[in-house]
């Protein structure tokens, strides 16, 4: 399959078609693969697709990476589903012209949950949670799939995935609290959860902004939760679901049980699931007359 | 004709998030009616209630807030057409947050008070304000709210002082 | 100065005798996991108390002992206004006698980079709030016996069995036991306290040969020779290897915050009312404000700029400055980076390019 993606990437590399067609390659030790991007048609024999590409790297489409602005015609990008997911979901929000990228996309098996648990195959021990729900193994939008592209079901709802949400829920508010409270003690505000985001796109982030603060930049507990807050609120709708800012946050905080229950709340109250549709409206930027509001006097 | 006043041990300090069009008009309306209701409410006017940003309440229990509350006109009544639906939304989104926090919905209150419902803002505050109380101080983040009180020692001038 | 041997199932009493003697004992301490297969083993240093579980001699915690000298975020004093005056409150430079144990030799050399540039050794400032927790600090250092793919302690002057900056040195023996090595003054003082556990003069011999057996594990080699001149011909400055090997930068820090020597700060005044507080907290260089000026131009306003200075900031500047390297070889930025950005890569590179230019 990755012997037919090269093939292409480097024939319209070739053609100039593309300038350049972003894919993951060899990583430093045998674990991780690294994104490339590659320019010339040479560097597409460089390309890989296994179990290990963990990366989300449609975040280098969003326009806080500059990528999309240096006047590229048009960029290829290899994505899993769930990497696709993202492209449909910018596009959904003008954040990208589908015309701007050239999509290749193959079948998914999953991806491991953790560099650190790789031991040479993907299996049920090291595979991402994200993976036991996923409709997308088949990609939903493409524009080479090596072969047939079989038709998929995705009309069911959106299920959370974390089995540590499930815990979480079930406890009283006070120890949930608690609970965030220890478990974010050793967050040190690094944002590479908001880095590695395909959504978090804004220039200047709200929380560099000093004047006003909004979000406290220490990173004291008042701090770590205005940031954590924060970036859940203004992914609602919006996620996709790729649980990259849990695999790279370097202490192994899992934020995107944040995520994950902001999703589940908008598929139940809204029947919306994100990164399905290039035309629908996420759901915070449109409303209904007659949306439910139950919990209001 | 004025209720007793009754002293508390705990007295909340709340904060109200409210459109001018509906919700602060009608507080007005219950103050030239000379209506009494519980004074712990601090207003802030904005404009609609879809300008209310979740930050504006994160920032409120971060500052020793025990209770928040947010109106604006009823929907279909919005002076901007359709801001109160977003707020609707954005609301439910985010009440739905502070809850997987572990923060007490019951301290978060959101309601439609138009401006001729002065009664029923004095029975909702008077209402949000009784259940705070009873909730007691948002502990979880009074701690926070002054992480380094611990660090540090007593200055000169404020023993002279 | 003192060796001798210490019974590895000893260290649980370590910390018991080291508490009793009134110190504040610090320790690797597995963070608790969630279920589910997304969550891993995060190992950081903590304060221990007698009877906690540590993990002392197991892997390589994610944040080091930066934390303990210079803390993520730290008020510098406290200011009220009250009408026409402003009143300040200082913070306690009181800390507490503390000591490290299970500190890896790449840690325990960082701290001479730490304190390169907070202690006013190079005519700089003299930073109580790093000098003087730094006093009251004891290091007791443990050799590394399996070094993993991305340590490179070797490539940059230290080795797995370092003792460097230490003020105990144990060594993990073939046959289970520590090899306790009494390196400085204050290393006698935790040597005096745990004495009734330390028997006989240890096995020098079978020290050594630890550390060169750990040594050999090492796969990740680079030449650090040639980065010196290298850097300091500045018409390599703009190279296109800086772009062609950053580009994959997402600017998100985690490197920053997890390296040792790492130390950039901002400060804010954190305001409530009229009062609040001047908080110094981390910050990181791959920002992409960090040098955004009042103007609004940005000197680095690439991220391939930001990653070339952190490299020029490690193995040039800390040379040119303080005539040492920044760099101490644990590899946790390899192993931290989201897109997997690899700094020996950026050190194979230049020897490359060293040799090409030079033959």
């Amino acid at each position: 399959m990755i012997e037919q993606i090269r093939e292409k990437a480097r024939e319209l590399l070739e053609s100039g078609e593309l300038d350049v067609v972003i894919g993951y390659a060899e990583g430093s030790d045998p674990s991780r693969t690294t994104p490339i991007f590659c320019r010339k048609p040479e560097d597409t024999d460089k390309l890989v697709l296994d179990g290990r590409c963990v990366n989300t790297l449609p975040a280098y489409l969003n326009k806080r990476h500059e990528y999309p602005k240096k006047g590229w015609k048009k960029t290829g990008i290899i994505g899993k589903g769930c990497d696709i997911r993202a492209i449909t979901q910018l596009v959904a929000e003008n954040q990208l012209k589908r015309d701007e990228v050239y999509i290749f996309g193959a079948e998914c098996e999953g991806v491991v949950a953790h560099p650190e648990k790789w031991d040479g195959s993907l299996h049920e021990g090291n595979c991402a949670s994200k993976c036991s729900s996923c409709d997308v193994k088949i990609p939903l939008d493409t524009d080479f799939y090596p072969g047939e592209k079989p038709e998929v079901d995705r009309s069911g709802p959106y299920l959370v995935t974390a089995p540590a949400l499930a815990t979480l829920v079930k406890m009283d508010d006070e120890d949930r609290f608690a609970f965030w409270r220890d478990d974010f003690d050793r967050c040190f505000k690094c944002y590479a959860c908001r880095e590695v985001c395909p959504h978090c796109s804004c220039n200047i982030c709200i929380t560099d902004r000093t004047m006003p603060s909004w979000v406290d930049q220490a990173a004291h507990t008042k701090g770590v939760f205005g940031w954590h807050l924060t970036r859940a609120m203004h992914l609602v709708g919006r996620c996709t679901g790729c649980g990259e800012c849990t695999r790279a946050c370097p202490v192994n905080i899992q934020v995107d049980l944040f995520n994950q229950k902001m999703k589940e709340v908008i598929q139940e109250s809204f029947d919306y699931k994100s990164g399905y549709s290039m035309e629908v409206k996420p759901p915070l930027i449109t409303y209904n007359t007659d949306d439910t509001e139950n919990y209001i006097r | 004709m004025s209720k007793g006043i009754i002293r508390h041990d705990f007295e909340p300090k709340i904060m109200g998030f409210v459109c001018k069009w509906c919700t602060y008009s009608g507080a007005d309306l219950a103050g030239t009616s000379r209506m009494d209701y519980s004074p712990h409410v601090r207003m802030v006017r904005l404009p609609c209630s879809g300008r209310i940003d979740p930050q504006f309440v994160i920032k409120a229990f971060e500052q020793g807030a025990d209770g928040v509350i947010i109106s604006g006109c009823h929907p279909g009544d919005c002076h901007y057409n359709e801001g109160n639906y977003y707020a609707r939304r954005r609301n439910l989104a985010f009440r739905n947050l502070m809850e997987f926090n572990g923060i007490d919905t019951k301290r978060l209150e959101f309601s439609w008070i138009s401006a001729a419902e002065a009664i029923k803002f004095t029975q909702i505050i008077d209402k949000f304000t009784n259940q705070v109380r009873e909730l007691g101080p948002n502990e979880g983040y009074r701690v926070l709210l002054d992480p380094y009180a611990s660090r540090l020692v007593k200055s000169s001038e404020e023993s002279a002082a | 100065m003192r060796t001798a041997t210490l019974q590895k199932s000893d260290l649980d009493r370590v910390i018991d005798l080291l508490s009793q003697a009134d110190y504040r004992v610090i320790a690797p301490q597995n963070q608790p996991r969630l279920e589910g297969p997304d969550s891993i083993d995060v190992a950081t240093f903590q304060e221990v108390q007698p009877g906690d579980s540590h993990n002392i001699g197991e892997g390589l915690s994610t944040t080091g002992i930066k934390p303990f000298l210079f803390p993520k975020d730290e008020p510098l004093f406290a200011y009220e206004n009250r009408g026409k005056k402003v009143v300040l409150t200082e913070v306690s430079l009181d800390f507490p006698k503390t000591v490290i144990l299970g500190v890896r030799p790449c840690d325990v050399a960082s701290v001479s980079s730490l304190d390169a540039v907070f202690s006013d050794k190079n005519a700089g400032f003299n930073d109580e709030l790093f000098t003087k927790r730094l006093e009251k600090t004891t290091f007791v250092s443990y050799s590394c016996t399996e070094p993993d793919v991305s340590c490179f302690c070797t490539s940059v002057g230290l080795a797995p069995d370092s003792d460097k900056g230490s003020d105990l040195h144990m060594t993990e023996l073939p046959d289970g036991t520590l090899h306790v090595e009494v390196k400085t003054e204050a290393g006698e003082k935790i040597a005096a306290v745990i004495d009734s556990l330390l028997s006989g003069e240890g096995d020098a011999v079978a020290r050594q040969q630890a550390g060169v057996v750990a040594a050999e594990k090492i796969t990740r080699l680079r030449d650090s020779a040639s980065l010196l001149p290298w850097l300091q011909d500045l018409n390599n400055f703009g190279d296109e290897m800086w772009q062609r090997l950053g580009e994959k930068c997402l600017g998100c820090g985690a490197c920053t915050f997890e390296c040792p020597t790492c130390h950039c700060f901002d400060i804010v005044d954190e305001n409530s009312g009229n009062k609040g507080y001047r908080v110094k907290f981390w910050d990181s260089c791959q920002f992409d404000h960090f040098t955004l000026h009042a103007s609004g131009h940005n000197t680095r306003n690439s991220q391939f700029e930001r990653y070339r200075n952190r490299f020029n900031c490690k193995f040039k500047i800390y040379e040119d400055v303080f005539g040492e390297k920044g760099c101490v070889g644990c590899g946790r930025c390899i192993r931290g980076c989201p897109v997997n950005l690899d700094i020996t890569e950026y050190m194979a590179e230049v020897a490359q390019k060293a040799t090409t230019s030079a033959s």
